[in-house]
């Protein structure tokens, strides 16, 4: 470290110099940052419910991640609305059937019309009159960019047919697999002895829909629509007072491959760009994009906000120029830089990613305050001898310190890497980068900026504010530690005895949480639509529960389908309310249309017919399309397998108990289910489940093993490494003191207050040990060399607070304001994490400065100074000498 | 989700007569005019490979043709299902069709749906009717080769109306003018191909006994195995009322 030092100082503009290039090198990397918010993203692809999950989505399609859509408006019975209803869907469809010969033409067409050079919106609408799905996406695109009015110049219609390539790209993908609707949806019908098959609105030879325009063919489809029990609560909900049909439903099924999420930008465009109507989405799909949008919003939100606060403590703290922009230009540097290596490496930004510039800022503030520190508290020194080796002396000093405080996050952050969730392992990696190039930019920045600057003025301003305001809140906290640790001591022990039997209590309490949903605030769009598609379509993430006939075609037999049906019943009872299971959906229902088309439409023959010879001959004659040949018309893909040997059944939860459904909950269902199954299901049949609210089931477990995981090792690796500092065993323990009481008084707490063990709190524990130990070691450190001076116990805990105790209240105000930030955010959890973190940030500070001299006190432990190469652990582990502690103070 | 009645499975494949028109207009007049039977009689095995899975369905055929062009085709399964298919087919209207279950239940359905599946193997209901020569405006390709056979190559593009097919290549014997090889293409994309092989003449009349409509991507196909076949034997026209599916 001190070559290292010497070496800054002496070369202070060639250091500038890389570390400008460096900055210059990695910064473009951001712009290659994406965002990833899937549970996918943190699950182990190994697992082996995820991979039974895949495997699911490869027989079934992904139909437990659709998009789900209530259509409505006072005046949804109107041949007004329809005809816009029609234009909608036939905008989606050319993302379900993509046809190239019409999408190329178009494109041509737009590039002879953008050949001409400017041009006015209205002519540009003429252009494509004949072409009126075409002439929506323009005006869909153009109103993403500017308003639809005035002349497109040659920029703008750059932008539009930039824009208008996506969507052919989109439209090629084919993502669509179905889109299932009242304008879309077939059905068949038996009456006076005919069988006939057709679309609720029947389309001509040309493809068009022939919409109900009179008020007797409107009415005449609403009786088509009401005809299904299927139906109900599928593409149609009615008011549950008046019994009249108030919403259409839509769903779009995707295929299992791809990212779901242009698409389902796409699809939210096209929605938006209707105002006769209105439309609530809803799905994992939605729910993504919201997330996304979060995300984008947070990161922007944060980052001015963060440093805003760090640059008035910095101001506050030292009152110059220099100590507000050495320290502010090292800390955006370390974001810059991590954030750029995550984007070369092409790691995604998840939910909980979010955190990390944050997470660089407050501890880059905090190193750079420590340096900054050193400096003006040597400024004397410095201005008595020659600048250069004054500053090589400060510098060298504090930037062990800082190493040696960044050396023991990095480790209490890789402790992450224990964790089976990929995206808490990703955070744990690039956390730990992150805060060694906050050491490497704060311990050359700082001292290269100092030697280049010239030293003068500022320390007597600095002088001032700390003889003055600072010397009175920080002095005055410091004497009340001391006073606490020395003379209560017994007070304070038996009070943090309490506090954790208390927060023991408190982590009896703990739950965990997983649900994306409960990211997003109560009143948060999002969730208001949830709960209004559950109500009225039966919820939106689906369970898959998997019944095994025991034999090839086992599903066609009437006994099987009989108990399914029964079973399904059974999942939306009354007394089953618990289960928050909205609504079902199973390949009989396909039998049962069947059946009572073939029986006039009664409606009492809507079941499962008893011979099997009628199920074989429905399947025989139901002709609908197999495009993928595997043996099952499209349409009962979702339900069985192509051996017509397994069942899958899609029960939607939706909330039937008037709380969300978080995982305690998505547990209880699954429980109860497996129990029922288990106890009712004959011998030869089988089940399993799946389906994304599993996954998060899941989750939450690996989240649980995780922390508990990623704790133990981080407090066993940060104690054995202070033992080896400090050659004592007893400093090993005595760091572990305040930490693991912040940690357990931070589960406490949320044990206490209901708040919930998700992604984010979950990483709270290997930060807070991360950054605890610094004040920690920080303590220890000046304690113990206090202790060869031949101080008596009270009188070295007052010398070392009154030294240490100024530094580690200061970063700790950094930390604490610059983790605050986090309460703007527009997810739960991270609001919690931000809080959560500012007060376990209060406690680890609290634990080094009253809590472990107080311990101290208690067990009278003394770490007189021993030379490394005096112990069995010196001789093998010298690494105190490696971070130069010997030499310290 | 609607069943439609088979016309006639061997005659549609379709027939031939030689002529020394080199246009393709004219070529397929050659191959449209080759002679047909006014009965026949059948039996047939159809395996259906999707997946992993062979579905083999048996069924027997009757078909007449009656006065007006009319033709009337009676179609009963033997296996997996009992099903009978009863199909009156008319010229220039819509065919009427029966169907009976297993159970004895008789429906009559009411439209057709040329673009679904004939009881889930590859043939569309398109497939399996007659062609109406005039649907399509053709083009000589020049010559190609199917099933090991010289043939001349003709495609037929869709004039406007209900055919499900936007384009059709026909690939027909240069030799006898039948067509041994259609291939198919939907929404501009080729989407599955039907070749005709062990083509007999029975009766003066050429027979494909086998016959395979695969598609395009390789991922299914339908085989059809004409077991027993008579052309032009006796049958009662009452065979063919509805009430002879009870």
């Amino acid at each position: 470290m001190n070559r290292y030092i010497d070496f800054v100082l002496r070369w202070p503009k060639l250091i500038l110099f890389i570390l400008a290039a460096l900055t210059i090198i990695l910064t473009p990397g951001i712009r290659q940052l994406e965002f990833d918010n899937s549970v996918e993203a943190f699950l182990p692809k190994d697992d082996h419910e995820y991979r039974y999950y895949n495997e699911i989505r490869d027989i079934y399609g992904d139909s437990g991640r659709f998009l789900i859509m209530a259509i409505s408006d006072e005046n949804l019975w109107s041949s007004e609305t329809f005809v816009e209803l029609d234009n909608f869907f036939t905008d989606l469809e050319e993302y379900k059937d993509f046809d190239e010969t019409r999408e190329r033409d178009r494109i041509e067409r737009l590039d002879s019309v953008i050949a001409g050079g400017k041009i006015s919106y209205g002519d540009l609408m003429l252009k494509f009159k004949d072409d009126p799905s075409f002439g929506r996406l323009l005006g869909r695109k153009i109103e993403t960019f500017r308003s639809a009015t005035g002349y497109l110049d040659r920029a703008d219609l750059k932008k539009l047919r930039k824009k208008i390539l996506h969507s052919y790209h989109l439209k090629n993908l084919e993502m669509i697999d179905d889109i299932i609707s009242p304008l879309t949806a077939q059905d068949i019908t038996g009456e006076k002895d005919t069988l006939e098959a057709y679309y609720l609105i029947e389309k001509t030879d040309d493809d068009k829909r022939i919409l109900p325009q009179t008020k007797g063919e409107i009415e005449a489809f609403r009786k088509k629509l009401e005809r299904n029990p299927a139906f109900e609560g599928g593409i149609y909900s009615r008011d549950p007072e008046s019994g009249e049909i108030t919403d259409f439903g839509v769903i779009i099924k995707f295929i299992n491959k791809g990212d779901r999420n242009p698409i389902a930008y796409e699809i939210l465009e096209i929605a938006d760009s209707y105002h006769s109507f209105q439309t609530t989405p809803q799905g994992m799909p939605v729910v993504y994009i919201w997330i996304n949008k979060y995300l984008h919003r947070d990161l922007f939100t944060f980052i001015p906000i963060v440093l805003l606060v760090v640059i008035m403590v910095f101001y506050f703290n030292f009152r110059s120029f220099r100590g507000v922009f050495l320290p502010f230009v090292s800390l955006t540097m370390g974001m810059f830089w991590i954030l750029g290596l995550m984007g070369y490496l092409g790691c995604k930004i998840t939910a909980l990613g979010v955190s990390i510039p944050v997470l660089m800022i407050a501890v880059g503030s905090s190193y750079s305050i420590h340096i900054l520190n050193q400096y003006y508290a040597d400024f004397q020194m410095i201005s008595d001898g020659e600048k250069i080796d004054g500053l090589r002396v400060s510098m060298t000093h504090i930037s062990l310190t800082v190493l040696l405080a960044g050396v023991t996050t990095f480790i209490a952050f890789m402790t992450l890497v224990t964790s089976r969730l990929t995206g808490i392992r990703e955070w744990g990696i690039f956390s730990a980068i992150g805060v060694i190039f906050a050491v490497f930019i704060s311990s050359s920045m700082i001292p290269a900026g100092l030697a280049l600057l010239p030293h003068k003025g500022s320390s007597v301003a600095f002088r001032r504010i700390k003889k003055s305001e600072r010397v009175k809140i920080v002095d005055r906290t410091i004497a009340l530690m001391t006073k606490g640790s020395v003379t209560h001591y017994r007070r304070v022990i038996a009070i943090v005895i309490l506090l954790i039997i208390i927060s023991f209590i408190g982590i009896s309490r703990l739950k965990v949480e997983t649900t994306f949903l409960s990211y997003f605030k109560e009143e948060d769009p999002i969730r208001t639509s949830a709960r209004l598609i559950g109500e009225k379509f039966g919820g939106t993430r689906c369970l898959n529960i998997l019944i095994d006939s025991g034999e090839i075609d086992g599903v066609k037999n009437p006994d099987f389908l009989m108990t399914v049906e029964s079973f399904r019943r059974w999942l939306v009872a009354e007394e089953n309310r618990d289960l928050n299971i909205g609504r079902t959906d199973v390949f009989s229902d396909y039998i049962k249309t069947m059946h009572m088309a073939m029986n006039n439409d009664d409606i009492a023959s809507y079941k499962v017919p008893e011979n099997h010879s009628d199920i074989i001959d429905y399947l025989e004659i139901y002709a609908g399309e197999d495009e993928n040949s595997d043996g099952r018309i499209d349409e009962f893909e979702p339900y069985v397998d192509n051996d017509f040997r397994t069942c899958d059944i899609l029960a939607r939860l939706c909330q039937r108990q008037g709380r969300p459904i978080g995982t305690a909950e998505i547990n209880h269902t699954v429980h109860k289910i497996s129990n029922y199954l288990r106890e009712t299901l004959p011998d030869n049949y089988a089940f399993t489940m799946t389906g994304h609210p599993m996954i998060n089931v899941k989750l939450a477990y690996y989240i649980v093993t995780g922390q508990l995981k990623s704790l133990l090792l981080s407090l066993v690796v940060i104690g054995i490494i202070v033992t080896l500092l400090f050659y004592h065993l007893k400093a090993g323990l005595l760091a572990l003191i305040p930490m693991s009481i912040a940690v357990i008084f931070n589960f406490g707490i949320m044990g206490w207050l209901g708040i919930k063990l998700d992604l984010a709190t979950s990483i709270i524990a290997a930060i807070t040990i991360g950054i605890g130990v610094d004040d920690t070691i920080h303590f220890l450190n000046t304690f113990r060399h206090n202790s060869e001076k031949g101080y008596s116990i009270d009188e070295n805990i007052a010398r070392t607070l009154a030294v240490s105790g100024k530094a580690i209240i200061f970063t700790s105000i950094a930390l604490i304001f610059g983790f605050s930030v986090l309460v703007t955010s527009s997810f739960i959890p991270v609001i919690l994490f931000g809080i959560l973190m500012a007060t376990t940030m209060i406690a680890t500070t609290i634990g080094a400065l009253l809590i472990l001299p107080a311990a101290i006190k208690i067990t009278g432990i003394e770490l007189v100074r021993r030379k490394g190469s005096e112990t069995w652990i010196g001789r093998y582990f010298d690494i105190g000498r490696l971070f130069g502690l010997e030499e310290e103070n | 989700m609607k069943v439609r009645v088979l016309l006639s499975i061997v005659i549609v494949m379709f027939l031939c007569q030689s002529c020394f028109a080199l246009t393709g207009r004219e070529i397929m007049e050659k191959s449209d005019a080759l002679p047909e039977p006014q009965t026949a009689e059948s039996s047939a095995v159809m395996n259906i490979y999707k997946g992993n899975r062979v579905l083999e369905k048996e069924f027997e055929m009757l078909a007449k043709k009656f006065e007006n062009d009319e033709d009337k085709i009676l179609i009963s399964f033997i296996r997996p299902t009992k099903i009978k298919l009863l199909t009156h087919s008319h010229t220039g209207q819509d065919d009427d069709q029966w169907l009976r279950l297993s159970s004895g239940k008789i429906k009559r359905i009411a439209a057709s749906d040329k673009g679904k599946a004939f009881v889930n193997s590859h043939f569309y209901y398109e497939d399996l009717g007659s062609r109406n020569i005039d649907e399509y405006d053709y083009k000589l390709l020049g010559d190609g080769k199917a099933v090991g056979e010289d043939c001349y190559k003709v495609e037929a593009i869709k004039k406007e109306g209900t055919k499900v097919y936007d384009k059709l290549i026909l690939y027909v014997r240069k030799s006898d003018y039948f067509v041994v090889r259609v291939d198919f293409y939907r929404k501009n994309k080729f989407h599955k191909y039907l070749e005709n092989f062990e083509i007999k003449k029975v009766e003066g009349i050429l027979t494909p006994y086998s016959a395979v409509m695969a598609l395009a991507d390789g991922k299914g196909k339908t085989e059809l195995k004409i077991e027993k076949l008579e052309y032009n034997k006796k049958m009662k026209d009452s065979t063919f009322n509805k009430e002879a599916l009870r």
